[in-house]
């Protein structure tokens, strides 16, 4: 799949009309959303024939984007030698899941919503090969990124991919190392809009 | 939402120790065709919770899982591959609850999205 072909298919999705301050909700831009999976796919072999779950609010095009990279039925078709994934959206809000789900119909692509929220998510182990999010911030609700990092690394096998602002990498490094038993904790990617994603 | 949804989740209100696997209510059964795809299969089988995967698919109508979880050598038969495919990807509980298995409460699914938000006092 070429990262430009990727990025133009995200453009096309809809967006939030009214984005919920409380919940943090922004749009995660498209070409961070496509350069996220691309390198999840392209440098770790993290998306074809695996597990993915896509955690948390405004989201969307992530959701999307990790199903089209591995769906053959896709009206894309672009992404040749790659299989299906089966991908995991989970998000508190209803107006989220509608959206996506709306998305995920335009693109025929079948994704397993659950409406729950990322704090109080319980399963069974370690279920899921990659997780991916662009979790809240904390801006508003300090410790919300936290939450979500914790939550990621338990239920993952394999890595988590996650947005951060820059200015809190030290912390969030350090808390992944050290609270929550991560392997490994490094940055993958540094982008415009002042976040990175690390596995 | 499909088995392997299913698989994964627990009761989620605080206090519970045994939440898994949730009792399925069944409304309505839906089946989509998934292609198949037997890399994807073979990553999942030894995550899944046989038992929970056989018992759920029976309360969906479905009974070609053997009770007891197959030798990994089955993974080589296509056949048992395809059983094993239609019960975790292809079968969908479109309208009906999960129910924790030590309190009884129900969660619903609408339109196949199960709803685990908890209540304030299950926090």
């Amino acid at each position: 799949m070429k990262l430009k072909q990727l990025e133009s298919l995200l453009g096309g999705l809809e967006q939030f009309s009214n984005p919920k301050v409380e919940l943090e909700q922004y749009p995660t831009g498209t070409h961070i959303a496509a350069r996220m999976l691309y390198t999840a796919e392209n440098s770790f072999g993290d998306v074809t024939d695996k597990l993915v779950a896509d955690f948390g609010c405004g989201m969307w095009y992530v959701r999307c984007c990790s199903c089209s990279l591995g769906c053959r039925k896709s009206f894309l078709q672009i992404a040749e030698n790659v299989s299906i994934e089966q991908v995991i959206a989970i998000d508190i809000d209803s107006q989220s899941l509608e959206i996506a789900s709306v998305n995920a119909e335009d693109l025929e692509l079948d994704i397993n919503f659950i409406q729950c929220d990322i704090r109080n998510l319980e399963w069974r182990g370690q279920t899921v090969d990659t997780v991916v999010m662009n979790p809240p911030f904390g801006t508003r609700k300090k410790g919300a990124d936290m939450d979500f990092l914790c939550v990621a690394l338990k239920v993952a096998s394999g890595a988590v991919y996650s947005l951060h602002k820059t200015s809190t990498r030290d912390h969030v490094k350090k808390a992944a190392l050290r609270d929550f038993n991560a392997g490994s904790a490094e940055v993958l990617c540094e982008v415009s809009e002042d976040g990175f994603a690390w596995s | 939402m499909r088995l392997l949804t299913h698989n994964m989740l627990s009761s989620n209100i605080k206090g519970v120790t045994n939440g898994f696997p949730l009792r399925i209510e069944v409304e309505k059964v839906i089946e989509k065709q998934v292609d198949f795809n037997p890399d994807f299969l073979k990553n999942m089988f030894p995550k899944i919770e046989w038992k929970a995967l056989a018992d759920a698919s029976r309360s969906l109508g479905y009974s070609e899982l053997p009770d007891e979880a197959p030798e990994s050598s089955l993974l080589e038969s296509e056949e048992f591959l395809k059983k094993f495919h239609h019960a975790l990807l292809e079968l969908q509980l479109e309208e009906g609850a999960l129910v924790c298995p030590e309190t009884g409460r129900k969660f619903p699914v609408n339109k196949g999205i199960p709803n685990m938000l908890l209540h304030e006092d299950e926090v």
